[in-house]
């Protein structure tokens, strides 16, 4: 019943609403193409991927699981993408002290916490990357977190992040939590994370959770290990992820590192306050059953069933909620009015950022594995 | 006020394309901003004097101090060598007592060498 409030319902409506994504999907993925037969087999394949994805959330009318599906395949190949351009470039997933020297390591939105303080300060970057050329230079990653963070706010970690989706998708392994609860207060431990990292990180002038505590360093590029302190960084960067990554996800069902550990994530919140759209709770349709909070991945529901800051707009509680209460809704507006039409809005920027932020990353996986196999 | 929430949130998706369709406009008005530039003592720093000879160039940069408040015991000074490198150039003309800590990289056409000092 409840898929009923926000579905289509009409498969030609559906498809006439997913048109408009359908080309934006063709033309910020076209920027890639080389005119290659396996790049244009690549880019259908990715185009049709995204496009079909899109058109689900409308027509069934619920928007967490397509999402997740998308977004979990994204952040898997970008990690292929990635890691195979390392190999390509320098011969291998790791960066020595010469790569650090020459300021060739990509700039991670992550970093974007570590770097704010110096910024303010001493009017330069902590981070040994490119300014303005290159792979993810400095620069070019900091419009992209500025400006989908004041479009989304913390929507980034749903439906942008290439990192979030493994967190995601190991949250979504099991069929019932074995830790079925999960103290709602941890959430707030992700800020204290931020204050922490932003203040360690200014006092040495290094961008000291990449250094010692990035769990995703494993999926991207990590410490060549040459003496006792990169042996013990990347120890723990795998003891991170398999901990905050892998197995908390998998046993409470909630993405553990994104909602109880990420500065990034934490920073994101705070754009919440500007962003238009936020979920909220229609008092008048809610009945109080609490299945918003059991269902947020991110522990983003308070007691009395309303979001909070933290609130990563995934969907999930919005689908669940028997009564649809939960909504997705354009600061301004009615509550209560028109929420189709304000779920409507909130995808079509959403879901552009994954195709473009990520999707080129998925047509360049799909390419490499077509050369492979050929 | 709901008809102009609807029209922006319109608009935020045609702003989120801008993003990316206009990044290298964007990247040229963010290099300008004044903190758009890697800390010193990891990128080395600018140029600041140049010894040419007939067989290698050597650009020396700016001393950087570590820190956000600069920490001035201890410095390190930047080397780029272009061309022919031997260690008798770095024992004569840099690390003369031989107590400094000396990083050496190459990459394609050049050689980085940082010469840190603690006092």
């Amino acid at each position: 019943m409840k898929t009923n409030l926000y579905s289509t319902g009409n498969k030609l409506r559906s498809i006439l609403l997913s048109l408009p994504m359908v080309l934006i999907c063709m033309l910020m993925l076209s920027r890639g193409l080389t005119g290659q037969l396996t790049d244009t087999i690549s880019y259908v394949a990715t185009v049709i991927f995204y496009s079909f994805f899109f058109f689900m959330m409308l027509y069934k009318g619920s928007i967490d699981k397509w999402r997740a599906i998308a977004f979990v395949t994204s952040a898997i190949f970008f990690a292929i993408s990635f890691m195979h351009n390392l190999i390509d470039l320098r011969g291998s997933v790791t960066y020595s002290d010469e790569e650090v020297m020459s300021c060739e390591i990509p700039f991670c939105h992550i970093v974007t916490t570590m770097v704010l303080i110096p910024m303010a300060i001493k009017q330069t970057i902590i981070f040994p990357g490119s300014i303005e050329s290159g792979f993810a230079s400095i620069s070019s990653m900091l419009v992209i977190v500025f400006g989908s963070s004041i479009i989304l706010g913390r929507g980034f970690c749903s439906w942008g992040c290439f990192y979030g989706g493994w967190d995601d998708g190991f949250s979504r392994l099991t069929r019932k939590p074995f830790i079925k609860r999960v103290n709602l207060a941890y959430r707030w431990f992700a800020f204290a994370m931020l204050i922490v990292m932003a203040l360690w990180s200014a006092s040495t002038m290094m961008p000291e959770y990449c250094s010692w505590l990035c769990p995703f360093k494993l999926v991207t590029e990590r410490d060549e290990i040459v003496d006792t302190e990169t042996l013990l960084k990347n120890i723990v960067m795998i003891i991170m992820f398999l901990g905050l990554v892998v197995v908390l996800p998998l046993l409470t069902k909630k993405r553990i590192q994104c909602a109880t550990f990420c500065p990034m994530g934490a920073f994101e919140s705070l754009f919440n306050k500007i962003s238009i759209f936020h979920v909220v709770n229609n008092e008048s349709k809610c009945i109080k059953c609490g299945k918003c909070q059991n269902v947020c991945p991110m522990l983003a529901i308070s007691k009395d069933n309303k979001p909070l800051i933290n609130c990563a707009k995934c969907g999930r509680c919005v689908d669940e909620c028997p009564t649809g209460a939960m909504q997705y809704h354009i600061k301004g507006t009615p509550i209560g009015k028109r929420f189709t039409v304000a779920r409507i809005l909130f995808l079509y920027p959403a879901y552009s950022l994954m195709v473009t932020l990520i999707g080129g990353s998925m047509m360049d996986a799909i390419n490499l594995i077509f050369k492979s196999l050929i | 006020m709901k008809y102009v929430s609807y029209i922006f949130a319109t608009f935020m998706t045609i702003a989120m394309l801008l993003i990316f369709i206009n990044m290298e406009q964007w990247i040229k008005i963010t290099v300008k901003l004044p903190f758009m530039k890697v800390d010193p003592w990891l990128s080395g720093g600018e140029v600041v004097d140049s010894v040419i000879t007939d067989s290698s160039r050597i650009y020396i940069h700016e001393t950087a101090n570590p820190g956000l408040f600069p920490d001035k015991t201890k410095q390190m000074v930047q080397y780029d060598f272009y061309g022919v490198v031997n260690d008798s150039i770095i024992e004569t003309i840099i690390d003369k007592k031989q107590d400094d800590v000396i990083k050496s990289s190459k990459t394609k056409d050049h050689q980085i060498i940082r010469v840190y000092r603690f006092m």
